[in-house]
């Protein structure tokens, strides 16, 4: 449907203005009240066929009988401009003639495309470069459709490009967030532990929580930023000096598949309500500790988790958790932990701001038995 | 998992995943419980006077076609129970356990109903009694999402009954004796935040819609002053510095400036206080290179705004930020709120970016109506988070106890107390008429919220529903708005 072309310069104006301030490129709009031409620099003689020109160009045709009918001299001395050549004519005017017989066989479609090409052909001539792909032809409503297909396309290109913008700067926030919440537990567990170094329940019930906020973390971030690997510098260093390796876990540490966690439903009200009750001094297991010092869930990665278990059943408690990163399950049952075998890392992706580290005795020599009574590390 | 929410008598609760459970309910032996507490019999006859509403309650519940629970009470199941409820008998409904938990999540929602209807009368003897019972049909550790909700509810409606009010309910189940509870909770508090982050967009959201209008609206700005109403800890500038550094256009990294408003005491929910999170803020802000300043200012006890009692330099650009009642936050009485708002906007700040809570119709308005306005959307929270991770139902109920749990006493708290007020309405709309004009939420802005929402569960929508104002939408229900404002020009004349 063709628009009128008297509305075309205005329009464009009107309705392509963000465009416009943001393309540098595209074709000058017309409002030309003289009838000056518009010559470009190039050796080439090309002329800008402003909008208005155009406007009486196809006034002059019209005049002539159509462009099956007019030529070019004929057109040139309607026209009356002076240093418009026939040269100029000729080849507009072939153009104008492909793109009417263009609209008389399909419908839009090539009508936009014909608008594209026009709008190409204009750029182009603006530019000084030519454009090959769209040569279809002049379009003979130069109206609102081109301005229109012509927005459109930047302004999906535009929305485009500003949508990844908001990707990478999304990604970027959320890593800042999540160092700096980071930070935030740190501290706060840091303090929490200076304060609590009496109280059994605590420790225990920090276990099933890091445990839990690990498992989630990485749950829930296996779908997201899958390429923040190489992140692994923004998350807080390995304190933990021990190397990775499988050593016998026969002790402590176990993980479970994670069918397994459900089972868990009420470790968390178990467990405080157990430790609430065995107020005695804790011994704690020498031989299951440093055990557990050595061990660490076997991973390449920089970020491990490493969770060291109370025992519970021997109702003492001796903790030195540290853990980051990837996850492990760790089932409190009543039972000795198993080994390892089974244990689930996720290699997919660490991301370390989402990873907790609630390192509750970080430094090694904090990873042995502490007299939960006495309040003395060891 | 959707949720029917039409009308109080009509919702659908039928779509609740059975999450599993692993352990018993105490609902089976409804003769045995009622000998619990005392007294095994209950003369429904001293209730006398109030007995009609109730009555036609539980009639009005029957003719709905679900067997209201009392019902029950005038059956035997085991032995005799001396309760005498004189109902109408042709309508009851016998043991009707076959839809199950539809039925039950139906009969938990009436009985809730109930009680806050008992609360609203001051039929305080009533209300106690539904309580009660509930409190035997559900426990917040174990159970469908709607059971687990239910008893929340059902605490919260117990710390009102019981006047203790306050907003922060220390009713809430714990598991352990008084001197472990405090230092449990801060653990907990930390681990639970810390999932709520993972599990759910609703921090984020806030946050970075109200970062990126404010990043938009200082793009030329050499100093940025923000007074933040409700500091916590400060998470939401972390992501804001990171982008303030980073930027490209106008003045690099320019200087910021926070305010935090400090009360008497930053709210139980918070992990550690202004001064601390100022620290952190502060470190932060040198690890990337943020040239910051920290400033903290006090509300009067009554937590009345001065805006005089601001520090303000010439030049920067003044941004109120105002962050409400989101997940762990405290709920603040609305007159502080008022009072900081009004405050806000005698200093003609450049920018008010408000993040609220999203109630939705409220129908007959008062306190029933927002009480089962709460209902339904701390319903579809706790959907959302099974929805997400539909097997982390510890991690789950770890948030829910540590911090949807209080956040509904606090609401209920809140409704409570305003219940014979007007509509209360939102705050974006009362800062319409206090004559703030509306910023658009730009392109850019509304795409981050939806690439956001896209790494969580896609249940979750964005809604733009003023040009100023986006929501997040869990499944059909609006849960959080955003709106950002600005001062009239001219306004200081």
């Amino acid at each position: 449907m063709y628009h009128h072309h008297q509305h075309q310069g205005k329009n464009i104006n009107s309705s392509s203005r963000m465009a416009v301030h943001n393309e540098r490129h595209l074709f000058l709009q017309g409002g030309h009240g003289d009838s000056g031409l518009m010559l470009s620099t190039d050796a080439k003689p090309r002329l800008k066929w402003t909008p208005d020109l155009h406007e009486r160009f196809i006034e002059a045709v019209n005049q002539l009988g159509g462009a099956d009918k007019a030529t070019p001299k004929t057109v040139m001395k309607l026209m009356g401009i002076p240093g418009l050549t026939l040269y100029h004519l000729k080849s507009h005017l072939q153009k104008y003639r492909l793109s009417k017989n263009l609209h008389g066989q399909t419908n839009n479609g090539s009508t936009k495309i014909g608008a594209v090409a026009m709008a190409g052909k204009r750029m182009s001539e603006a530019n000084g470069s030519p454009m090959n792909s769209l040569s279809i032809g002049p379009q003979a409503n130069k109206g609102i459709q081109i301005g229109e297909a012509l927005q459109m396309q930047i302004e999906v290109q535009r929305r485009l490009h500003e949508q990844l913008e908001v990707q990478r700067h999304l990604q970027l926030r959320i890593e800042a967030q999540g160092k700096y919440l980071q930070s935030v537990l740190e501290k706060a567990q840091e303090t929490l532990h200076r304060q609590n170094l009496g109280t059994v329940g605590l420790e225990a019930a920090k276990l099933q929580l890091s445990e839990l906020v690990s498992k989630v973390s990485n749950q829930c971030l296996n779908s997201a930023f899958p390429d923040l690997k190489d992140l692994r510098g923004l998350c807080c260093q390995q304190t933990q000096p021990n190397p990775p390796n499988d050593c016998s876990m026969d002790s402590c540490l176990t993980s479970c598949e994670g069918s397994q966690r459900d089972q868990e439903i009420h470790n968390n009200g178990m467990c405080l309500r157990t430790y609430n009750t065995h107020k005695d001094p804790l011994m704690h297991h020498q031989t299951e500790t440093k055990s557990s010092e050595n061990k660490t869930m076997g991973n390449d990665d920089d970020d491990e988790r490493r969770m060291f278990f109370a025992d519970r059943n021997c109702s003492d408690l001796s903790m030195s958790v540290g853990f980051r990163g990837s996850f492990s399950q760790a089932r409190n049952e009543e039972h000795s932990f198993l080994d390892v075998g089974n244990k689930r890392v996720d290699s997919v992706n660490r991301l370390p701001y989402f990873a907790t580290k609630l390192d509750l005795n970080v430094d090694e020599k904090h990873c042995k038995q502490f007299d939960l009574n006495g309040l003395s590390w060891s | 998992m959707a949720m029917a929410i039409d009308n109080a008598f009509e919702v659908d609760f039928c779509s609740y995943s059975t999450s599993t459970t692993t352990t018993t309910t105490a609902d089976e032996d409804p003769a045995c419980t009622w000998n619990h507490w005392g007294s095994p019999v209950v003369d429904w006859g001293s209730l006398s006077s109030e007995r009609d509403e109730f009555q036609d309650l539980i009639e009005s519940m029957m003719d709905d076609g679900t067997g209201f629970e009392l019902t029950r009470l005038g059956h035997d199941h085991e032995t005799s129970n001396s309760v005498s409820v004189s109902v109408s008998t042709d309508t009851m409904v016998a043991d009707e356990e076959t839809n199950g938990e539809d039925f039950k999540g139906l009969r938990m929602v009436h009985l809730l109903m109930a009680a806050a209807e008992a609360l609203m009368g001051a039929n305080k003897s009533l209300a106690r009694v539904i309580l009660v019972r509930l409190k035997e049909l559900v426990s917040p550790s174990d159970g469908t999402n709607m059971e687990r909700l239910a008893a929340y509810f059902t605490e919260a409606l117990q710390s009102l009954l019981e006047g203790s009010g306050g907003g922060h309910s220390k009713h809430l189940i714990t598991n352990g004796p008084q001197h472990h509870r405090d230092k449990h909770r801060e653990a907990d508090m930390l681990a639970a935040f810390q999932l709520l982050q993972d599990m759910s967009p609703y921090v984020k959201f806030g946050h970075f819609t109200a970062n990126q209008a404010i990043l938009e609206a200082v793009t030329h700005d050499r100093r940025i002053h923000i007074v933040d109403y409700d500091i916590m800890e400060g998470i939401q500038w972390a992501s804001l510095m990171q982008a303030l550094v980073s930027r490209k256009e106008g003045p690099l990294t320019p200087h910021l400036r926070i305010t935090a408003l400090s009360r008497g005491s930053n709210g139980w929910r918070s992990i550690g206080t202004i001064q601390e999170t100022g620290r952190r803020l502060t470190a932060f802000a040198s690890s990337i290179g943020q040239p910051f300043s920290f400033h903290q200012c006090r509300l009067d006890s009554d937590e009345t705004f001065r805006p005089s009692a601001l520090k303000l330099v010439r030049g920067e650009a003044l941004i109120i930020n105002c962050m409400l009642n989101l997940p762990h936050f405290s709920h603040r009485p609305p007159s502080s709120v008022a009072s900081f708002l009004s405050g806000a906007k005698t200093l003609n700040p450049r920018l008010v970016t408000l993040v609220e809570e999203e109630a939705g119709p409220i129908g007959d308005g008062g306190f029933m109506g927002r009480f089962m306005d709460s209902l339904h959307h701390y319903s579809a929270v706790f959907d959302s988070l099974e929805a997400g991770f539909p097997m982390q139902c510890r991690a789950r109920a770890l948030v829910e106890r540590v911090i949807l749990g209080p956040q509904i006493a606090g609401s209920l708290t809140q409704i409570y107390r305003n219940r014979n007020e007007e509509e209360s309405g939102r705050w974006s709309e009362w800062l319409d008429t206090m004559g703030f004009n509306p910023v658009s939420i730009s392109f850019a802005n509304y795409c981050q919220a939806k690439l956001l929402l896209g790494l969580f569960n896609d249940g979750y929508r964005v809604e733009e529903l003023a040009n100023n104002r986006v929501v997040l939408d869990w499944k059909s229900r609006r849960l959080l708005s955003a709106s950002i404002w600005t001062s009239p020009p001219d306004s200081d004349l």
